[in-house]
């Protein structure tokens, strides 16, 4: 019996408008998560039963840090701004092999909803992850540009109506990831 | 005539919040240091006028995200002093474990991202990250066991919600802590190894003449209560503070400064204070140490704030294994308490220093008025007095290594700028139409 492939999935964001869909997102994912621990589901998706699914919620990146151990397959959820339409997913995969050149750029390049404070990007923390030796074998980021971040603003109509199809193209690869691993 | 010179940090880098720096010289001679805080105000003290003093801890945990807990329980002793509320002996030790994680997890950040870099020349954490992957694996691991400590006790990490006033809402079983024992064990061993890291670097040869400021307590290192004193003599209760210091407006800063009342001078609080007024208060382990790296009493080296750090995560790591060992879970986890009108203060100690706040409560429990200081606050005109003193040193650099060396002062306050913007004087001028 092969040990159950340890996946963590992160939300970044924060009360502020579409800057929640990352929370929103790995909510639902929890909440399948939770109906298949309970054999709720019928039919049960495709792999996802056998994988060790952790989701959690962040603040910042820097929390990221805390909690990669045993992790071998790594997916961060955040809220970004790019000229694609309200809600559009990106995913992107961290190649270790390449985190100075092309795979790094490709992360930079996107405008992340930055937390205040010590500078501490999602792609400064990955940087960090793997100087130190820390990062897990596969790491994706899933991007989903936002439309509206103001303090006083709510999640726009696009990205509510669109959390759970995009939880399900995330859970998707969870479990292509854990029928490949096994 | 002497040639003008300036030189502009437009935003320092590697501190919390959002600030600048000016330097303006003639010749060889500083005429002008403006830090520069232009991130808004945030108006906390407005915000509580009017709420339930229940309330209140959890909104003043949002003031910072690296030091909630500081500012949560600085709120919880001022309305307890208000009231008249005595706390068991229980919940004061496990508030001291609160503290302890966040000096933990505060510390261990800036000692090795945020500080350190500047030692080596890297631009970086990340980039001191790929030179001392052993080094810098183990501060984030310091940092993690710290907000693990915060999580277990507060409910989470950032802006714990377990704290109310008269104890906690939970008191935890004693399997959640003694479980910690072994991590804070390596914590320990580990902390000892990173100050001695820290102690090796090369430090600048600058001293300046501070009047530090600290809590002092008869028995134990300063974290929650004590006295406030300072190396020019001062011993005051918290009652005091506002009779001591008072806060101004300057053009260049959202951010009140402070100042000490009498003669309108600068002074220093932080972990550099800290130590040196209460080295006789570090654990035995953490006195060795001291000892052993030849960490000088008194230093007044800014850039040796950072070995310091290393000392009070020491001492830290050695107090908090002591609390879980001896922990039992204990009920009620709350003293209960009456509204009663009346006016508290407390001064604690945050990670980046003295923390004073004062609350004037009404008979229904509703906060009338708040007011705030925090550490940063307090150490910005002594920042500016430093600089003052350190540019004629690095005068012969250009204008961009100035600027860095300049930001290198700067970072060894570990200053947080977005809890300092708390408040903005507002001046209106009416003009006839």
């Amino acid at each position: 019996v092969t040990d159950p492939v340890r996946s963590l999935v992160v939300g970044i964001g924060s009360p502020f408008g579409d800057d929640q869909v990352g929370w929103l997102v790995v909510n639902h994912i929890a909440q399948v998560v939770d109906q298949i621990a309970a054999s709720r589901m019928s039919p049960r998706p495709a792999a996802l039963d056998s994988a060790a699914i952790n989701v959690r919620c962040a603040r910042v990146p820097l929390d990221l840090l805390d909690w990669l151990d045993d992790v071998s397959c790594l997916h961060v959820v955040d809220a970004c701004c790019s000229d694609h339409s309200t809600a559009h997913l990106e995913r992107l995969v961290w190649n270790s092999a390449d985190s100075t050149a092309s795979t790094a750029n490709q992360f930079t390049n996107l405008d992340f909803r930055q937390p205040a404070g010590h500078d501490f990007g999602i792609t400064d923390v990955l940087r960090l992850a793997e100087s130190t030796g820390r990062i897990p074998p596969n790491v994706v980021l899933w991007a989903i540009t936002g439309s509206q971040f103001a303090p006083d603003s709510c999640v726009s109509g696009a990205i509510s109506t669109a959390v759970e199809s995009l939880a399900e193209q995330i859970m998707r690869d969870l479990s292509m990831f854990a029928k490949n691993q096994s | 005539v002497s040639e003008i010179r300036k030189i502009k940090v437009e935003a320092l880098t590697r501190v919390e919040g959002e600030g600048g720096l000016d330097v303006t010289m003639a010749g060889d001679k500083v005429t002008d240091v403006q830090l520069r805080i232009y991130e808004p105000p945030r108006f906390f003290e407005g915000f509580l006028r009017g709420r339930s003093l229940e309330e209140v801890p959890d909104i003043t945990a949002r003031i910072c995200g690296i030091c909630p807990v500081a500012y949560q329980m600085s709120a919880v002793h001022a309305m307890e002093d208000a009231m008249g509320i005595s706390t068991s002996p229980e919940i004061r030790r496990l508030r001291r474990l609160l503290y302890c994680g966040e000096w933990i997890e505060s510390h261990a950040l800036h000692m090795h991202l945020l500080h350190a870099p500047d030692f080596f020349g890297a631009a970086s954490g990340i980039e001191l990250a790929a030179r001392f992957p052993d080094e810098i694996n183990r501060g984030l691991m310091l940092k993690k066991h710290g907000n693990q400590l915060l999580e277990v006790l507060g409910g989470r990490a950032i802006h714990p919600i377990n704290v109310r006033v008269g104890g906690f809402y939970r008191a935890p079983k004693r399997t959640e802590l003694q479980r910690l024992i072994p991590d804070f064990e390596w914590c320990l061993q580990a902390a000892i190894d990173a100050t001695k890291w820290v102690a090796s670097f090369d430090f600048p040869d600058f001293e300046c003449d501070y009047d530090m400021v600290a809590l002092r307590h008869p028995d134990e290192y300063p974290m929650n209560e004590g006295q406030i004193v300072s190396t020019s003599g001062l011993d005051i209760d918290a009652h005091q503070f506002e009779q001591q210091f008072d806060e101004y407006h300057v053009r260049h800063s959202t951010a009140l400064q402070s100042q000490k009342t009498r003669h309108k001078t600068s002074y220093h609080v932080g972990p550099l204070a800290r130590v040196n007024l209460n080295r006789d208060r570090l654990s035995a382990t953490t006195r060795r140490v001291a000892d052993e790296i030849g960490f000088e009493h008194p230093c007044r080296n800014p850039f040796r704030a950072i070995v310091a750090r290393g000392l009070e995560v020491i001492h830290a790591c050695d107090e908090a294994l002591d609390i879980l060992r001896q922990y039992k879970q204990f009920k009620p986890s709350h003293v209960e308490y009456n509204y009663l009108a009346g006016t508290g203060c407390a001064a604690t100690e945050a990670p980046r220093g003295l923390i004073y706040h004062r609350y004037e409560i009404d008979s229904d429990g509703s906060v009338m008025t708040a007011n705030i200081i925090p550490p940063t606050s307090q150490n910005q005109k002594q920042i500016e007095n430093d600089l003052r003193a350190w540019l004629p040193r690095i005068l012969q650099s250009d204008d961009a290594q100035t600027a860095l060396d300049c930001e290198r002062l700067i970072r060894s306050y570990d200053p947080c700028i977005s809890c300092s913007t708390h408040f903005l004087k507002l001046n209106i001028r009416k003009e006839n139409a």
